[in-house]
């Protein structure tokens, strides 16, 4: 392949990569909206089911299809800017990045529907997150402080990363798109988004932006903010709802860890490894990895 | 890499342990509730239509139980109302709102606008049953208690009277307040006209200097005000009414009659294990 022919490869690689985030910001945008109007479960799983597969599943996906690889999977990595080895840690961490935000924002729902039915009380059906600063300030960690701890250990775990910029560029989109995720003002995502991004290019660290995104996140303490509660809030109209998505959001929440568990088992082989039996263990964990991923599917749809 | 496998592992097993604990705490709140489908509340109400401009907008209080895959309200794609001769009356128009809803019931408030030409003046029409009708045309009846709906003919008295101000909704059904102002010449008030069939009730004239008179018989003069206030009692249990009286007058020899223009809701039924066990008691009949 000419060095032309990869150039070119790229450019069409990141034109579409742009375009599959416009659309998911276009999901995202319309999940947050509609959940604000009381929305069903359609929406949901489209704002958290259409960035997973747009993601995962071309790495899912890859071993299955072993005899294409040589056609598909080059251009692949070309939109990434990375080698074939390197690709697959590149996905496989964004992967951790999403079930890694999934499971911050999910384990927090879990605990404070939870908290709701043991203390008998809505304290969110009125909008009182905004007047109790310890329910932000963990609201703040979980969806700030966590998913961005994870992408960042991957970040500086995996030497691929390093010095390469569409790589870069990509974990910059999604982490703060997943932290402001909550702020129903596109204005803001489009500010959080831009300072992380420029402190992520200018220091090649995540912590900037983590501090970025999750000082955003912090300023719900204020009241008036623009706090939109979760998913399961929104579910969680009566105490005895409240216990059934509790539960129901720590099980979500747990499948993401194993999920995110396996994608750290499967980055790490992929490093380890060499060749010999790599790709048939690869297709195993994978295939663990999508049954985590329609548990997940399965627990979203029954809610 | 062990650790690593052992550790998704404890998450799949914690994942299907915290599943399982939803389902089974989702399906003991279930179980509270009485077999799934449409329970309407029993009310007992009065509406009073004395302008023949007006159709009238009955209320009626639903109780969705989603248990069983049984139909809901929202299923059903049409409501008419029943009166004690058999005669359906089709609705011209319906609107659904949410009081409350949840993943174990919902409770809906649900208006239905009838034809005011499907009701003769001076005559009371009495309602005891909704019909829904499914997509394959199945009717099915609910008992509703007992609505009267009042059409009255006054044509001949345009404006008299305005109603400056009137009771819209309490938790108990203790008294109903109305000011009333005569706009034209002398009249003398009669009776308010509030057909309910367990209440009984008091009127009180109540002049603005806050002297107390009995309704029938006062005499009301032009561009005064007075409140007029009914004091309720019998069984005043029952859970649900909506009210919309019809005051009557003399002027001239003539009686006349002037419907407040919106309905009273006296709702005493708020409490989740209240409805549980109304749900019960109306499941058993």
């Amino acid at each position: 392949m000419s060095s032309l022919t990869v150039k070119n490869e790229r450019q069409e690689g990141l034109r579409f990569l742009f375009c599959g985030i416009m659309i998911l910001l276009a999901f995202w945008q319309a999940a947050a909206k509609r959940l604000w109007a009381q929305s069903g479960t359609a929406v949901i799983l489209l704002a958290v089911l259409a960035p997973l597969v747009c993601l995962y599943l071309p790495v899912a996906l890859y071993p299955v299809f072993n005899a294409k690889k040589q056609k598909y999977f080059p251009r692949l990595a070309a939109v990434y800017g990375v080698n074939k080895t390197e690709g697959k840690s590149v996905l496989l961490a964004v992967c951790i990045g999403v079930f890694g935000w999934i499971a911050a924002v999910y384990l927090y729902e879990g605990i404070i529907c939870l908290y709701q039915y043991f203390s008998n009380s809505l304290i969110l059906s009125v909008g009182a997150t905004t007047e109790k600063w310890w329910l932000t300030a963990l609201m703040g960690l979980c969806y700030g402080a966590l998913p961005a701890a994870a992408t960042e250990l991957f970040y500086r775990g995996n030497a691929c990363f390093k010095g390469q910029s569409t790589a870069e560029l990509l974990l910059a989109f999604i982490m703060p798109i997943t932290l402001c995720f909550e702020l129903n003002a596109i204005g803001i995502n489009v500010i959080v988004g831009v300072l992380s991004v420029a402190a992520l290019i200018k220091t090649r660290s995540v912590i900037p932006s983590v501090v970025i995104a999750s000082s955003f996140r912090l300023l719900n303490i204020f009241p008036g903010s623009m706090l939109i509660p979760p998913f399961s809030f929104r579910l969680a109209t009566s105490i005895e709802t409240s216990l059934v998505f509790g539960l129901r959001a720590l099980a979500i929440g747990a499948a993401a860890i194993g999920a995110t568990v396996i994608c750290f088992m499967l980055m790490k082989k992929g490093e380890a490894e060499g060749a010999g039996n790599k790709e048939r263990s690869d297709f195993f964990w994978h295939a663990v990895l999508i049954a985590f991923y329609l548990v997940l599917w399965a627990v979203l749809t029954a809610l | 890499m062990k650790r690593l496998t052992k550790t998704a592992i404890i998450f799949a097993v914690v994942t299907v342990l915290l599943l399982g604990a939803s389902f089974a705490a989702e399906a003991v709140e279930r179980s509270r509730f009485p077999e799934g489908g449409v329970y309407f509340a029993r009310t007992d109400s009065y509406y009073s239509y004395s302008s023949r401009s007006l159709n009238p907008v009955i209320s009626l209080i639903c109780f969705d139980v989603k248990k069983g895959g049984a139909l809901s309200l929202f299923d059903y794609h049409e409501i008419a109302l029943v009166d004690t001769a058999g005669v359906s009356h089709k609705s011209k128009d319906v609107s659904i709102s949410h009081v409350f809803t949840d993943i174990f019931f919902s409770r809906l408030v649900v208006r239905i606008v009838l034809d005011r030409t499907d009701f003769e003046d001076n005559t009371a029409t009495y309602f005891q049953t909704v019909r829904l009708t499914d997509a394959h045309g199945k009717e099915r009846d609910f008992s509703i208690g007992r609505i009267c709906i009042e059409a009255l003919n006054a044509e001949e008295e345009v404006a008299s009277l305005s109603f400056g101000g009137y009771t819209t909704g309490a938790n108990e059904m203790k008294s109903y307040n109305l000011r009333v102002t005569n706009q034209k010449e002398d009249l003398r008030l009669s009776r308010i006209s509030l057909d309910l069939k367990g209440i009984t009730y008091q009127a009180s004239v109540y002049d603005e200097e806050g002297n107390v008179f009995p309704l029938d018989g006062y005499l009301l003069g032009k561009g005064t005000s007075v409140n007029i206030v009914l004091s309720f009692a019998g069984n005043t249990e029952v859970p649900f009414h909506f009210i919309k009286p019809c005051l009557v007058y003399e002027r001239g020899g003539k009686v006349y009659a002037a419907s407040v223009t919106g309905a009273s809701d006296y709702i005493s039924l708020f409490d989740r294990e209240e409805t549980v066990k109304y749900l019960w008691e109306r499941a058993d009949v």
